[in-house]
């Protein structure tokens, strides 16, 4: 469904991440794992048509989007829920979903997509009309995941959706990817834990240093030992 | 009494002209962040339009109805705003330059449209036709002329238009979405750059219409852009941008302060002058954000 | 001879012959500095009219000495610095005299021009009293109507009024205070208190809180001192709006017809100062005659002065014999009476005893705004 093709690309003259290939086949859940400033969000801002400066290829479901601005990938099915949540605060919760339909295909009714968020996201329901602003951090994430899913997308990227969250609140968000998947949503997630990667995504790219260094299915990577080594010995 | 209710209704029409300045700096500002000084000429192009519609003063001498001359005047500012954003902001927005790079050239473009106007209309100052006239009449306890009316009722038809707009329709709460964090509304799919174009049209309507209202008060003259951007400026800044109603609210008292204080402060005539510029001064020092706060914008 | 050969030879007859009247005769060059896109272009304009109207007519009946005038019109912009730089190309274009039309600051810094080159020059319209005094120029000439003498007959008007106290209403441009002191000199000198000075700031969009003022101080009359327009219809309007009934009178801005097409209705009855009078035959015939050969619209006073500039020029060069530029200043110096369409009944220009500003002390009159229009004369000189 997704290719990336020699990503490259950054904010200012030098380039942040390069030579990134990525693929995801329709149903897929993939995680990319790195540490911090490994470039992680870089290659979503990239794959979203948000990054300044970008080369290399994207197809999305066979068509080459290299050039596609962000708003129009939207109206194709690729959401992204951003890192920190980035809802708006002031608006309620109903408006925050109202808005992440606005670039919903013609085919699907706004309607539609409440009840299927609502029925996710029953604590959603119950907050419709409070202030985004006033809810708990595990709310906000998941008022960002359902705004995402709003239109109806077929790939959605979480950057970092589990940052912060009590563990309770992570396995609630576990459980609502795992019905994503189970619905045929294509996921792609970035983290730093394995142990949640392992949870949400069948395999994973490591990324350090704006490289992708290793690809794996992730049940083998965890069997590897622990994480911090690999990211060590790509140095 | 009767010199106090006279000057409410005179204050109040002059609060409304500012107030309406200051939205069209407030819609543009709002998802853009970029202040386009140009609005008052553009309000001057926009009476002397009015001019050439509604008299046979100026080329096409038209002599038309006033009603299809606000339609002419807001189209008219909606494509001038529009061609300005497409021309002048969009390439430096696309090459990531800082609104400071735009705000200079709205400068530049606030020349070019004042001397267009000198050049396209000459240097006399020509009458604008009211719609109404200027007959005296007596509206409850007030006492005023027709065209003040018909300035407050037209300032608050708009006010309301894009208080419903912003509140109470998707595209607007688009663009408080905008105007709240850029990036995550572009990842709603709403097209940035759409909603840019879109509020300087916006802008360049509401300023064409407020030059089509105030016009016959003072005339349709190529000197009239200036005094009507620095007293939309101040009034923004006193009613602050979070706002639609703090750029009415802001317009109104700067026209009060200045009317009132005219009419009773012990200062001699001369000094109201300062009025306006003392309080522009008074608020981006003590008080900058205005006094209506914006929503909160924390995550 | 071969056809070719023949061919060339007609055509080259032909050329000839085309070229032929640009030698025929020498005409005399007068320059002309105008303003078509700057602020004093509602005056010059029309002062430009007359001067090509005038040319035009002298032409018909012969020219001067024998030969046509030929008129170099230039565009100032209203710019002091263009005017110079235009005042010297009439000068290099071979012009024995030119005229400036636009606004004083510009005439001014043309005048620099004239002293340096000996050229002489004239202000036919302009009234501004420091013109021939701040620049020693004896090239310099002026026959505007000085600002002065229009004030000095406006107060002999007032005087007579029986005024005791009064308001004047300004903007705060620096021409308009300085009327508004004028005023107030002129004013006391002859008894008469002023109990309030109004200022209406340019960029005002309302001048009701000021004439609340006047009205409240119920003064017997209100000077008006404004020289902007926008301020000025505010003033007019605001007067409207109140309900006011005191008398307006005003300086000789509000001669410039403009006024009456922006403050349409807003203006009857208003006194002013001016240096026309309609009634006179000669003016008349002159209106109607003016509007019978020309379009563009009926003569003003403007117009006029540029009539009677041209032909105060015409007259100057026949006394002087030949079209030579220290002859002309010499003859101009020398006129001491002058006829003109302008100017009150029996007045006339004068450089008599070395002044180089030739409007008549008694040429000034009080006129009143009737129907829309600069209506009849009230009072002729002092």
């Amino acid at each position: 469904m997704l290719e990336a093709r020699a990503l490259a690309g950054g904010y200012r003259k030098a380039d942040v991440i390069a030579d990134i290939d990525l693929r995801l086949d329709a149903g897929e859940s993939v995680a990319l794992l790195g540490p911090n400033g490994a470039g992680k969000s870089t290659v979503l801002a990239a794959l979203t048509a948000t990054l300044p400066r970008r080369s290399g290829a994207i197809l999305f479901n066979g068509r080459d989007v290299s050039a596609e601005p962000g708003h129009k990938l939207v109206a194709a099915g690729l959401a992204l829920v951003p890192e920190g949540r980035q809802i708006f605060a002031p608006f309620t919760v109903r408006d925050n979903l109202r808005l992440g339909a606005i670039a919903l295909p013609r085919a699907h009714r706004v309607a539609d997509r409440f009840d299927y968020v609502f029925t996710l996201f029953p604590r959603l329901a119950e907050r419709a009309s409070q202030r985004a602003g006033t809810m708990s951090g595990g709310e906000q994430q998941m008022l960002a995941i359902g705004r995402a899913l709003m239109s109806a997308p077929r790939l959605l990227l979480l950057d970092e959706p589990f940052l912060g969250l009590a563990p309770m609140i992570v396995e609630e968000i576990l459980a609502t990817l795992a019905r994503l998947r189970a619905d045929g949503l294509t996921t792609l997630i970035v983290e730093q834990k394995l142990e949640i990667a392992l949870a949400c995504a069948t395999r994973a790219y490591v990324m350090v240093n704006g490289r992708v260094i290793r690809h794996a299915p992730c049940a083998e990577l965890a069997a590897g030992g622990d994480l911090q080594d690999i990211y060590f010995s790509a140095n | 009494m009767e010199d106090f209710l006279e000057l409410l209704v005179s204050a109040t029409a002059s609060g409304c002209v500012y107030g309406l300045l200051a939205l069209a700096y407030l819609v543009i500002i709002r998802p853009t962040s970029i202040i386009n000084f140009a609005v008052g000429e553009w309000a001057a192009s926009g009476a002397f339009v009015g001019v050439a519609v509604l008299s046979t003063l100026v080329w096409p001498a038209l002599e038309w109805p006033w009603w299809s001359a606000l339609l002419i005047v807001a189209a008219f500012g909606a494509l001038v705003g529009y061609g300005t954003e497409l021309l002048c902001v969009r390439p430096l927005v696309a090459r990531g330059a800082p609104e400071l790079s735009a705000i200079l050239v709205l400068l530049g473009v606030l020349v070019i449209f004042r001397e267009g106007n000198t050049l396209l209309f000459g240097a006399s100052p020509l009458p604008s036709p009211a719609p109404f006239g200027f007959r005296r009449m007596l509206i409850g306890p007030f006492p005023g002329v027709s065209q003040q009316f018909l300035i407050i009722g037209a300032t608050f038809g708009v006010f309301l238009s894009a208080w419903l707009f912003f509140e109470r329709t998707v595209w607007g709460r688009a663009f408080e979405a905008v105007a709240l964090n850029r990036k995550a509304a572009a990842l709603m799919g709403i097209d940035l750059r759409m909603v840019g174009a879109l509020a300087f049209a916006a802008g360049g309507a509401i300023a064409a219409v407020a030059g089509l209202l105030v016009s016959p008060l003072t005339s349709a003259h190529f000197l009239m852009g200036l005094p009507l951007a620095t007293q939309g400026f101040t009034a923004l800044v006193i009613g602050g941008i979070g706002r639609v109603e703090g750029a009415l609210l802001g317009g109104l008292i700067l026209a009060f302060v200045e009317q009132f204080g005219a009419r009773w402060l012990p200062v001699p005539s001369g000094m109201t002058l300062a009025f306006p510029f003392v309080l522009l001064i008074g608020f981006l020092l003590f008080r900058p954000t205005g006094l209506l706060r914006a929503p909160e914008t924390r995550v | 001879m071969s056809r070719s050969r023949s061919t060339r030879l007609s055509l080259a007859a032909f050329a000839i012959a085309l070229t032929m009247p640009a030698f025929a005769q020498d005409t005399i060059k007068i320059g002309v500095i105008t303003d078509h896109v700057g602020g004093s272009k509602f005056y010059a304009e029309p002062v430009t009219r007359g001067i090509e109207y005038g040319a035009r007519k002298i032409n018909e009946s012969g020219g001067v000495l024998g030969r046509k005038l030929e008129l170099i019109i230039e565009d100032d912009q209203n710019k002091p610095d263009v005017s110079a730089a235009k005042a010297r190309k009439l000068v290099d274009d071979g012009v024995v005299i030119f005229l400036s039309t636009t606004g004083s600051p510009s005439t001014q810094q043309a005048q620099t021009v004239s002293l340096e080159t000996k050229t002489p020059q004239l202000a036919p319209a302009n009234g501004a009293d420091q013109m021939t005094t701040a620049l020693d120029n004896p090239y310099f000439f002026q026959t505007g109507p000085l600002a002065s003498v229009q004030l000095a007959t406006l107060m002999a008007y007032t005087r007579k009024k029986g005024f005791k106290e009064v308001a004047i209403v300004r903007d705060n441009t620096a021409l308009s205070q300085g009327f508004a002191d004028s005023f107030r000199g002129g004013l006391e000198k002859a008894g008469i208190k002023v109990a309030l000075e109004e200022v209406i700031p340019q960029g005002s969009t309302s001048a009701v809180a000021n004439l609340q003022k006047v009205r409240g101080a119920k003064v017997d009359a209100i000077f008006q001192a404004g020289i902007s327009g926008p301020e000025m219809l505010q003033f007019f309007r605001a007067y409207a709006q109140l309900g006011m009934k005191e008398p307006i009178y005003g300086s000789y801005n509000l001669s410039i017809p403009a006024y009456l097409t922006m403050a349409k209705d807003l203006m009857e009855g208003v006194i002013f100062a001016d240096a026309f009078d309609p009634d006179r035959p000669d003016v008349k015939t002159f209106l109607t005659d003016f509007a019978k050969e020309n379009s563009g619209g009926p003569a003003g006073s403007l117009e006029a002065y540029g009539w009677d500039g041209i032909h105060l020029v015409a007259e100057a060069l026949r006394r002087a014999g030949a079209p030579d530029r220290e002859k002309l200043r010499a003859a101009l110096q020398g006129i001491d009476k002058f006829d003109t369409i302008v100017g009150a009944k029996g007045t006339f220009w004068s450089f008599a005893g070395g002044k180089r500003a030739g409007f008549h002390p008694q040429g000034a009159v009080i006129r009143v705004v009737e129907n829309n229009q600069h209506g009849r004369v009230l009072q002729a000189g002092q």
